[in-house]
């Protein structure tokens, strides 16, 4: 099979279309091929808009013969989630059973702006059945069957963007659209080995977006590299009137490596981890550590998981009424949520406050941290990926290790908005990725993607794909 | 022997009144959810859901153990007085 366009970096498909050597539409029709014949080996595709994509291939090639270039993304095509809701006569599944046939006729605001700037929809990626709101437990969660990893077919590809993480990753679409509550941009992008941000709350417009927690979710890209990333990133971002909760972003105005880094480095963060992910990221953090000043850094002590988890629970019970009084969760793939889902109306609303005020609290103390640092690294998770049948349980509180380092950058850049960046950094002994996360202060999105883009100017792991 | 036996009593007392916290919990989630849901939840889930309600109250917990003052900080103590 022909393979000359996947694994192809945003700017060199580009400039093959600037400079007229391949049209849109010869393009879109690679990747079409592409997702059709190799989608389904990963559960990866919800629906792909097969007419509409080359429709609006048609309009990219017009403008390009009339020279009128739009930019970076003109042509390229994409995916987008299936939580992201689209008018071309697609369906808006949310990764769930009840809801296959569902259509809305209003665009997202992303879907409007990548369009605008002349990038190709190819297709919806599947999902984990609501983003995970439901509480799911196992990777079969999903209507379209749990995402399958492009390295290695028994392991799962991570959540909630599972489709968007496969897709990327077995080179069957340039690059996906996302979402992250708490995870799952950068745990697809780690588990699937490619690049992912979750940007700045805010940054972003969620209009046209599933909800599943008002204060939590963000929207962002998964690509090859962060370079892509910048470039898709650069399109999406902007105050929208439709979105109370976008903010405007200063993206253009922070966009360097300030000249004395200073690299936030949590205590014990390669404490109890899988060895491969713990040598990777030593050896990752070399590179970082011959340029800058690594300094110790304490998170702040509280309860930031329990309180991330409370207004998740809550928002959530709230975001799925009608689907709860309905019986439609009962539907699900995941069976343990078909009624445990339920139990987020057991949400004390003193409980809800409270953990709207640690957030302040937390904003107040992750303030004090970033005055002496400008970025924080980790791992993305201290382990790779789990295998397809395996029951990873976060939804019970037992079993999550939110005591770990990991854990909680993880519930802290969820939390209060933070944005983070996963970029490949080596693999494991079974062949599966592992990875790097910087993190940085709000509005910081520009910053941490100039530092993975340091680190891939040296290394080449966003350059291996699987076979 | 009485001083020894006096902690494990109040542990006993406590953990029995936290364990009795739990089940009103879990009984006032059923009683109200029942007024939510016209269907019923059948017998083989309630462990999951019970088990998903105790990990909200270990959540709920854990935030009562944390302290916040009604203005975010505590009031500073004036010297001069």
């Amino acid at each position: 099979m022909n393979n000359q366009f996947s694994y192809c970096s945003i700017s060199e498909l580009s400039n093959l279309i600037k400079n007229k050597k391949i049209s849109p539409v010869e393009l879109t029709q690679y990747f079409l091929n592409k997702l059709e014949s190799i989608g389904p080996q990963y559960n990866a595709i919800a629906h792909i808009n097969k007419k509409s994509a080359l429709k609006q291939a048609e309009i990219a090639e017009k403008k390009i013969i009339n020279n009128e270039y739009l930019g970076s993304l003109h042509g390229i095509p994409y995916a987008a989630k299936d939580l992201l809701s689209t008018n071309d006569g697609s369906p808006t599944s949310w990764g769930a059973k009840p809801f296959l046939n569902q259509h809305y006729e209003i665009e997202s605001t992303i879907i409007t702006k990548l369009n605008s700037a002349g990038a190709i929809l190819c297709a919806k990626t599947s999902m984990v059945e609501f983003a995970g709101g439901m509480g799911y437990q196992q990777p079969n969660a999903s209507a379209f069957g749990p995402g399958i990893n492009p390295w290695n077919k028994s392991f799962w590809s991570g959540g909630s963007s599972s489709g968007s993480g496969s897709a990327v990753a077995a080179g069957i679409i340039p690059f996906a659209i996302g979402s992250e509550t708490w995870g799952s941009i950068l745990s697809p992008a780690s588990n699937c080995g490619i690049t992912g941000l979750r940007p700045t709350f805010g940054i972003v417009s969620r209009h046209g977006s599933m909800v599943l927690s008002w204060t939590l979710d963000k929207i962002g890209p998964l690509a090859l590299s962060s370079n892509d990333v910048e470039i898709i990133t650069q399109n999406i971002i902007g105050k929208d009137s439709k979105d109370p909760y976008s903010i405007e972003n200063s993206f253009n105005l922070i966009n360097k490596i300030p000249k004395n880094l200073k690299i936030g480095i949590p205590d014990g963060i390669t404490d109890n981890i899988q060895n491969e992910v713990k040598d990777n990221f030593n050896k990752t953090l070399k590179i970082l550590e011959s340029r800058y000043q690594l300094i110790p850094i304490k998170l702040p002590d509280i309860p930031i998981s329990a309180a991330t988890r409370t207004i998740l629970a809550a928002e959530a019970s709230s975001a799925f009424e009608e689907i709860f009084e309905e019986g439609l969760q009962t539907k699900l793939n995941a069976e343990e949520t078909h009624y445990s889902s339920l139990a987020t109306n057991s949400v004390l609303a003193k409980d809800y406050i409270k953990s709207l005020r640690i957030q302040n609290i937390l904003h107040q103390q992750m303030n004090k941290i970033f005055n002496s640092i400008d970025i924080i690294i980790s791992p993305v998770k201290p382990s790779t990926a789990s295998k397809i049948n395996e029951n990873f349980r976060w939804a019970t509180r037992k079993e999550f290790n939110e005591d770990h380092p990991i854990t909680l950058i993880g519930a802290i850049g969820n939390l209060i908005g933070l944005p983070g960046i996963s970029i490949p950094n080596g693999f494991d002994n079974n062949g599966l990725p592992t990875s790097f996360q910087i993190m940085g202060d709000i509005q910081s999105d520009h910053m941490i993607i100039k530092c993975a883009q340091l680190i891939q100017s040296e290394t080449d792991w966003h350059n291996k794909h699987p076979n | 022997m009485l001083l020894v036996k006096i902690p494990n009593i109040l542990t006993g007392a406590l953990q029995q009144i936290k364990a009795n916290n739990i089940m009103s919990n879990i009984e006032n989630f059923f009683k109200i959810i029942s007024k939510k849901i016209n269907y019923k939840i059948p017998k083989d889930h309630i462990d999951l859901i019970k088990n998903r309600i105790n990990g909200i109250n270990q959540d709920s917990e854990e935030l009562n153990k944390y302290k916040i003052h009604n203005m975010e900080y505590p009031p500073k103590i004036n010297n001069n007085e």
